[in-house]
């Protein structure tokens, strides 16, 4: 069956003092997160990424503060209020050892509820590929091994022989590999309710954005006016980042082929900020959803899942995402890539890079910009993932590997899926 | 660009002296910051400049940040510089990210590793022969004073233009506009801002770079910040060097082609399927089939027509990862992709060293005295981040470069005991080399600061 995935937020107040034992429980059972005694992710078999992190105290602006907080996500196959029962269920002692450490926490007997009530909703989410399991990403990576291998052993052979043949031959060993069987079925597609649900949704934004399209036009000079005045009286505070946070942040990346990435932020004071802000992520989370739902963040293809998540009355920010390859790449493909698209969610936030009419400008300013990110940039103590040895083009093409390994295909195309291999 | 800027640049920038058939790199450690500055006064005058087109000999100095610590340069101007430069060569994410571990370790390094002393300053220095080399080196090192000499590395330089494994090398470079004397406009103009600190880079800003308070510069030694700090600028005409030493396994290389094949000829077709050039240079993506004497030189074609899936130059072929030209996202093919190669150049000025392999016993057991040979790696840029290491790590040690699966480098990437593969596609059926051995292995390695004329006498003067 077609299951899509839910992005699984809970925050929690992190108890007086106990930042840093907190802290240690994390870092020790960060260590091996598939197989730590605390939550050992490896015997999830829906969950895809998860981690925990601590985001600090702080002060903004104005002069208000905040507490410290623990917050866990998950990105998972099936529903969010499913897999918190599920997580209780199987891991209820260790997150105990976990949530201790947080304020207002009733104790075992009260920890599902407490998880629960402290569970929010994310303000975007975005999936590189909705309704792909984690079950499906490791078949489709055992598949491709092993007709990788097939290749390699009859290479001479086949070289000699035509693309049909060739094909032929690879369907044959796969029929006849008993841990393959599942291979001989095309991959669960979207249900008619499921597509029906998606069209209608898509359908009524759409009617609505119609009917709103001339007071959007009416409103859009004030609003660019009051956006050009917020712009050009922002105050953006270029800090140098912290060597000591720089090396720490290093430390944590580059050990497998995919990384984490978290960084917060406080929003700019006032109801224009948040209500920007509120809208485009609103926006972002649709697009993601209708548009960007296939393997292509509008030409960054590098991100499994990412997510950003509000929280204190919409003052502050986070980002969190799970992405391939080194933090210099994921930068220069922002900068060079989508900088318009990171101006519009993110120029909303304290210290951003000063931007134009809301698109122009921030991003594209490198070195200023890559300072903001490692200055908001914070370390993530307990990461998981599923499929570490896969990049996001790396699923892809085994999903099209699967995809093309059945039915009608002539001989250009014969010779194209195979080029995948 | 005015002579006087041309001038406050350090030669090595400009050229690699290609006429000046030897050449030595000398790695000094500052032992007395006084005198070391003394001594570094002197040598000013001897440093050869951009304009210059020495015909004897010609000098060029760069130091690392411990170097200039040493040197009595303050904290807070040191923690200007990039960060990759301060932290160094050695931490435990760049030995990761170069694959600095095993028998490349920077604990096995014959310098630049935790387990010798550190260098602090570079010398490079070139000569027509090597008679005169030596005569140089004879009245540079009897003029030592404040620093002594830990290691000596010596080029070698009779390889007729190509490297051990047999490749010409050092074919594509770009060309710094404002630099080179080139009427003409190569499509693969870099913008100096790239290589040189203080000028407008491929992003159109200025890249980072340290800069002092006028009261720090009581003599007026710096030029003023060009982005109006009014504070004065001690990168502007400097730039960065990177410096590694690497081991070549030649005959390891030729032996494993060997294994494959008993066929020279289809042995050379392979190694040019690794290395994306034929020996002669010759791109593979443009003749494919055989070493086209015509074509050694070329370097204007690109790989998205005619050669996007590989089955000329395989997509993880050596020259097409360190510069993919107009292969990657998000738009092959484009001027687009094209941009986005050119925020990724290194200026390469390394050679040579150790004697060539005879090539009758290319196949032999080496004997027991064989001596090391390999390369000295240098290259420069403006930001060793974005460059040096985005090109090393995203691209030529990646696995995972482009589209690929186990796929790092398969001529100079770390290849980790897990296996290293490398796949040849082509119709119907690709060929995939398994479980590479290691041909390239670290030896030493630093981050250096190629400062400005201006700068040098900056760090002479500093009290």
């Amino acid at each position: 069956v077609f299951i899509t995935q839910s992005a699984v937020t809970i925050i929690t107040t992190v108890g007086a003092a106990q930042e840093a034992p907190l802290q240690q429980v994390l870092e020790a059972a960060g260590q091996d997160p598939a197989n730590n005694s605390l939550v050992p992710f490896g015997q999830f078999p829906n969950v895809h990424f998860a981690r925990f992190f601590i985001l600090p105290a702080a002060t903004d602006r104005d002069g208000n503060t905040y507490s410290s907080r623990l917050v866990f996500l998950a990105d998972v196959d099936g529903p969010a209020d499913a897999f918190v029962l599920q997580l209780v269920g199987a891991a209820g002692d260790g997150l105990h050892s976990i949530y201790q450490h947080c304020a207002g926490y009733p104790g075992r007997a009260g920890l599902l509820d407490y998880l629960q009530r402290s569970s929010i909703k994310t303000a975007a989410a975005y999936v590189n590929t909705v309704g792909r399991s984690v079950v499906q990403v490791r078949q489709e990576a055992q598949l491709h091994d092993a007709i990788e291998a097939f290749l390699d052993s009859r290479a001479p052979e086949l070289r000699s022989t035509n693309p049909r043949a060739v094909r032929a031959a690879i369907q044959e060993c796969v029929e006849h590999d008993p841990a393959l069987v599942w291979a001989l079925e095309r991959p669960p597609t979207p249900d008619v309710h499921y597509v029906l649900g998606e069209k209608v949704q898509l359908a009524l934004v759409g009617a609505a954005g119609i009917a709103l399209f001339p007071y959007i036009l009416l409103a859009a000079p004030l609003y660019l006016a009051i956006l050009r005045w917020h712009e050009t009286h922002d105050v953006a505070n270029d800090a140098m980042p912290d060597d000591a946070l720089i090396q720490k942040l290093a430390a944590q990346e580059d050990h497998g082929v995919q990384n984490p990435f978290t960084s917060a932020g406080f929003l700019k004071s006032g109801l224009f900020r948040r209500l920007t802000g509120s809208v485009v992520l609103w926006g972002t989370n649709f697009l993601a959803r209708h548009v960007f739902n296939h393997a292509d963040l509008i030409g960054v293809k590098t991100i499994h899942f990412a997510r950003w998540v509000f929280l204190d009355e919409q003052r502050r920010l986070f980002f969190a995402s799970n992405y391939d390859g080194s933090l210099e790449n994921y930068m220069d493909d922002f900068i060079d890539k989508i900088a318009w698209g990171l101006n519009i969610v993110f120029s909303n936030g304290v210290d951003y890079p000063s931007t134009r009419f809301l698109v122009l400008g921030g991003a594209t300013n490198e070195q200023v910009f890559k300072r903001f990110n490692l200055t908001h940039q914070l370390v993530t103590p307990f990461w998981y993932a599923a499929y570490q040895g896969l990049t996001a083009l790396n699923i892809d093409n085994n999903a099209r590997i699967r995809a093309g390994l059945y039915g009608a295909l002539d001989e250009a195309a014969t010779c194209a899926w195979l080029r995948r291999l | 660009m005015t002579d006087d800027e041309l001038n406050d640049i350090q030669g090595l920038v400009a050229r690699g002296y290609a006429n000046l058939n030897s050449a030595t790199y000398v790695l000094l450690r500052v032992d007395a910051a006084e005198t070391a500055r003394v001594w570094l006064g002197t040598l000013l005058d001897r440093v050869t400049p951009a304009p210059a087109h020495p015909q004897d000999s010609a000098l060029n100095v760069a130091f690392t940040a411990a170097g200039l610590s040493a040197l009595g340069l303050a904290d807070d101007v040191l923690a200007q510089f990039s960060n990759q430069f301060t932290a160094g060569m050695t931490t435990a994410h760049r030995r990761r990210m170069f694959g600095d571990v095993g028998s490349s370790a920077p604990e096995t390094w014959q310098w630049g590793g935790p387990t010798t002393p550190g260098p602090h300053v570079l010398m490079t220095l070139f000569a027509r022969d090597t008679p005169t080399l030596n005569q140089r080196y004879a009245e540079l090192s009897g003029a030592f004073q404040g620093v002594s000499e830990l290691t000596k590395l010596d080029a070698y330089t009779d390889l007729d233009g190509k490297e051990h494994f047999g490749f010409a090398d050092g074919i594509s470079q770009p060309t710094i506009e404002g630099i080179s004397s080139r009427k003409d406009v190569p499509p693969n103009t870099i913008r100096i801002g790239e290589f040189v600190l203080g000028y407008v880079n491929e992003y159109g800003l200025y890249t980072d770079r340290p800069l002092v308070e006028r009261g720090a510069d009581p003599g007026g030694v710096l030029a003023a910040d060009v982005e109006g700090s009014g504070r004065a600028d001690l990168g502007r005409n400097g730039t960065y060097l990177v410096f590694r030493h690497l081991a070549q396994d030649v005959r390891g290389f030729w032996r494993y082609l060997a294994s494959l094949s008993d066929d020279p000829v289809h042995q050379t077709w392979l190694a040019a399927r690794m290395v994306g050039r034929w020996p002669s240079g010759t791109p593979v993506t443009l003749s494919p089939d055989f070493d086209d004497p015509l074509l050694s030189g070329a370097n204007d074609f690109t790989y998205q027509y005619g050669d996007a899936l590989g089955l000329q130059c395989p997509v993880g072929a050596h020259v097409r990862r360190a510069h993919p030209r107009d292969s990657l996202d998000p738009a092959p093919g484009t001027a687009r992709s094209v941009e986005l190669d050119r925020r990724h150049r290194l200026l390469r000025r390394g050679r040579e060293y150790g004697p060539p392999v005879p090539t009758d016993s290319l196949y032999a057991d080496p004997p027991p005295d064989d001596p090391e040979r390999g390369l000295f790696f240098i290259c420069i840029g403006a930001n060793i981040g974005r460059q040096f290491e985005f090109v090393q790590h995203s691209w030529v040690n990646n696995p995972k470069f482009d589209d690929l699966y186990d796929e790092p480098d398969p001529v100079v990437g770390y290849h980790p005991a897990e296996g290293a593969n490398f796949t040849i596609p082509s119709d119907p059926v690709r060929l995939r080399l398994r479980n590479l051995p290691q041909f390239v292995t670290t030896r030493g390695g630093a981050y250096f600061f190629l400062p400005s004329l201006r700068a040098l006498r900056y760090l002479s003067r500093l009290t």
